[in-house]
């Protein structure tokens, strides 16, 4: 039985050579399913003709890329790559070989599948298992395949080899390292608060996010509760990933807009009820009085964003380092009962959420909109070039809202690290129904919301521990209700 | 589905990368991949796509997640020029072609990354000068020059990017080093900053006292 000899020791695996009929391009076979990007047909003559799965997560289907280096029997493949497997997800190959230039050929075994976690089905044609890996890293395998001609009694067999990477399973490599403890500005890795008065109960958390715990840096997020009389302040904030001291710039972010505006809020109380009287307060909130009361908080909160913004700056220049490495977002509320519900004032640069939403009627109200770009991760930064125009009102006004909600309104704040898996798109943000479904089939189930329970804190830090492929930013979420 | 970032690898594949220059790239991509593939965040968003570029600008491999990547063994031609002003030119349109934008209904993807290996010698000055403004002018995610080969002039890679990396001197430890800047720069997307002028701001007022007919309605 003539097989094909071994390719010489060390030449690895063989590169792509296009020759007429040894592509596999398996057209025809039930689980290819053909590219949904034109840019791999316009691919050049030399590039792979793997064509590639949509399912991302079961199968991995696709046809061999065939090495060739003997013009002289282009029927005879010497070594067949079969697609990448990953480990401890599901793995099914259909064997196509009629469109490859072997027709009328058939896979009758496959040897070397010992402690692959694979089983070859001869009468489908099909590899299918649960790869081993290896922890940590990528693991090839070296299967042999025999075919023989269908149809012909006695025929003579070939042998392939059939190389297999299998890829490890991505949950498997997230290390967590601890920052240098030398470096300044340190920042916990996850922190929680809560703060409650007569009418109103807060709770916030923050978390270091599996791509800075995989590399050991900071968690560049922060937060910030305050309360007095019957205000409650809360402010997160988002540090860019590419500014080095992100950590400091989203610290001074919201320390210095929530104390700022804490102490000036209760300031205002006596002046709020003689334009907006508490009593029949839902009554009015479409009034001219109303316009009045959002000039009133207007000052305050305007002021207290650009005071951060302004402090940010400062310890820059203290620290002789651009202003940009300090780059941070922010979200800044502030909220207190008013007669039968609620007043809340806000503030919001760069990415994230913040929105109002009726547990009740499941009314929602956001807050203004996420600032992007062209790209995921492209946003503005409360840096003093948001306040550097004639008129540094204009952009102010721009990110101000204030509304007042009945009772059963919860007011919520959190960074893209949470808006991002749950969420996605500017137009989920928008969307009632998104928010309703995430409010009572994700968050509830997770938090006991009971104002006795002091384990809220860190249940909300649990909640955020949630696993989301490709979402592993720091992740920050408030609730006030 | 989840945002992905792309990586274009541009490989110089003219008649001044032969032998141990293009040797060199090689084996330094084989790593690179390699040190991608063992990384949680890269296996889980990065995508790539390798193009080659000598007197044509050839997309070898189109976008493709990590874990279905096969890196080819990149060939060079006996001479030719090295066009590595219109190789910028088609990736700025292969970016445009494949890479998601965000849009009220899409996530986009993440600001795409780029490594390039050339012996870094532009044939083509003028068009080369003029993308190099582009590239500066779009905005896309991290740019990563290796020079390979003894003759390189590195003032042309460093107009472009100021991660430009002389792959003759490098040894493991380089290696190592380069390949954790780029491991860094995928997991943190690399993110650029929109917004902000390249020129001097202008000083931000002392204070800010609202006018009284500011607000509008």
């Amino acid at each position: 039985m003539p097989t094909i000899p071994n390719p010489p020791e060390g030449s690895g695996i063989e590169p792509l050579n296009p020759t007429n009929g040894n592509s596999l391009n398996g057209a025809d076979s039930p689980d290819t399913r053909s590219p949904s990007e034109a840019n791999s047909r316009e691919a050049s003559s030399r590039a792979s003709l793997l064509n590639r799965s949509q399912d991302a997560n079961l199968q991995k289907s696709g046809q061999p890329s065939v090495a060739s280096t003997d013009r002289l029997k282009p029927k005879a493949p010497r070594d067949w790559r079969l697609p990448n497997g990953m480990a401890q997800t599901s793995y099914s190959y259909h064997f196509s070989l009629p469109q490859s230039g072997l027709s009328g050929f058939r896979v009758i075994s496959i040897a070397n599948l010992e402690g692959t976690g694979l089983t070859f089905e001869e009468v489908d044609q099909r590899l299918t298992g649960i790869p081993t890996g290896e922890p940590g890293k990528a693991k090839d395998y070296i299967l042999e395949a025999e075919l023989a001609a269908q149809h012909e009694a006695g025929a003579e067999t070939i042998v392939v080899r059939l190389l297999l990477l299998v890829n490890p399973d991505p949950r498997s490599l997230w290390k967590e390292i601890e920052p240098d403890a030398g470096l300044p500005h340190q920042k916990l890795n996850r922190d929680s608060d809560r703060a409650s008065n007569e009418a109103l109960h807060a709770v916030v958390a923050s978390i270091r996010g599996r791509s800075h715990a995989n590399n050991g840096t900071f968690r560049e997020d922060d937060f910030c509760l305050r309360k007095q009389g019957q205000w409650i302040v809360i402010a997160v904030s988002d540090g860019a990933g590419s500014a080095k001291l992100s950590r400091l710039g989203s610290r001074i972010a919201v320390q210095t807009s929530a104390e700022y505006l804490i102490n000036e809020l209760p300031k205002l109380d006596r002046t709020l009820e003689a334009v907006f009287p508490e009593q029949g307060a839902e009554l009015q909130k479409q009034t001219p009085q109303f316009t009045e009361v959002r000039k009133l908080l207007l000052n305050p909160v305007g002021k207290a964003s650009f005071h951060a913004s302004n402090r940010i700056k400062a310890k820059s220049e203290e620290l002789s380092v651009p202003e940009k490495d300090l780059s941070a977002t922010l979200i800044l509320a502030a909220i207190r009962k008013w007669g039968s519900g609620y007043l809340i004032a806000s503030y919001w640069i760069g990415d994230g959420a913040a929105a109002i939403y009726n547990h009740d009627t499941s009314e929602l109200i956001l807050l203004g909109n996420a600032d992007s770009g062209e790209f995921s991760g492209q946003t503005r930064f409360l840096l003093s070039d948001e306040f550097s125009h004639d008129q540094p009102w204009n952009p102010i006004v721009k990110r101000f809202r204030c509304e007042w909600v009945p009772r059963g309104s919860a007011l919520i704040l959190m960074t893209d690290g949470v808006s991002d898996p749950k969420f996605g798109t500017d137009n989920a943000l928008k969307d009632k129904a998104c928010w309703a479904t995430w409010w009572r089939d994700d968050l509830l189930p997770s938090l006991n919301l009971a104002r006795d329970n002091t384990a809220l804190p860190i249940e909300l830090q649990s909640y955020l521990d949630f696993w989301s492929p490709g979402e592993h930013d720091d992740r920050t979420l408030a609730i006030v209700y | 589905m989840s945002r992905r970032l792309p990586v274009y690898l541009l490989i110089d594949t003219s008649g001044s990368m032969r032998g141990e220059p293009i040797a060199a790239a090689n084996v330094g991509l084989r790593a690179l991949i390699s040190s991608q593939r063992q990384d949680a965040y890269a296996l889980e968003t990065v995508h790539v796509s390798v193009m080659t570029f000598d007197r044509e600008v050839k997309v070898i491999v189109p976008l493709t997640p990590l874990d279905e990547f096969e890196l080819p063994e990149i060939v060079t031609l006996e001479s030719g020029p090295t066009l590595l002003g219109k190789a910028l030119e088609a990736l700025l349109a292969r970016i445009d072609h494949e890479v998601r934008r965000t849009t009220a209904d899409t996530k986009g993807d993440w600001p795409p990354i780029l490594f390039i290996m050339t012996d870094g010698n532009p044939t083509d000055v003028g068009a080369y000068e003029r993308l190099v403004v582009e590239m500066k002018r779009r905005r896309i995610g991290a740019i990563i020059a290796c020079a390979a080969g003894s003759r390189t002039r590195l003032q042309d890679l460093e107009a472009l990017t100021n991660q430009v990396f002389l792959l003759s001197t490098m040894d493991s430890n380089t290696f190592a080093g380069l390949f954790r800047w780029v491991s860094e720069s995928v997991s943190t997307g690399n993110t650029i900053q929109s917004g902000l002028a390249t020129s001097p701001l202008p000083a931000p007022p002392a204070t800010i006292e609202l006018p009284l007919s500011s607000f509008p309605d």
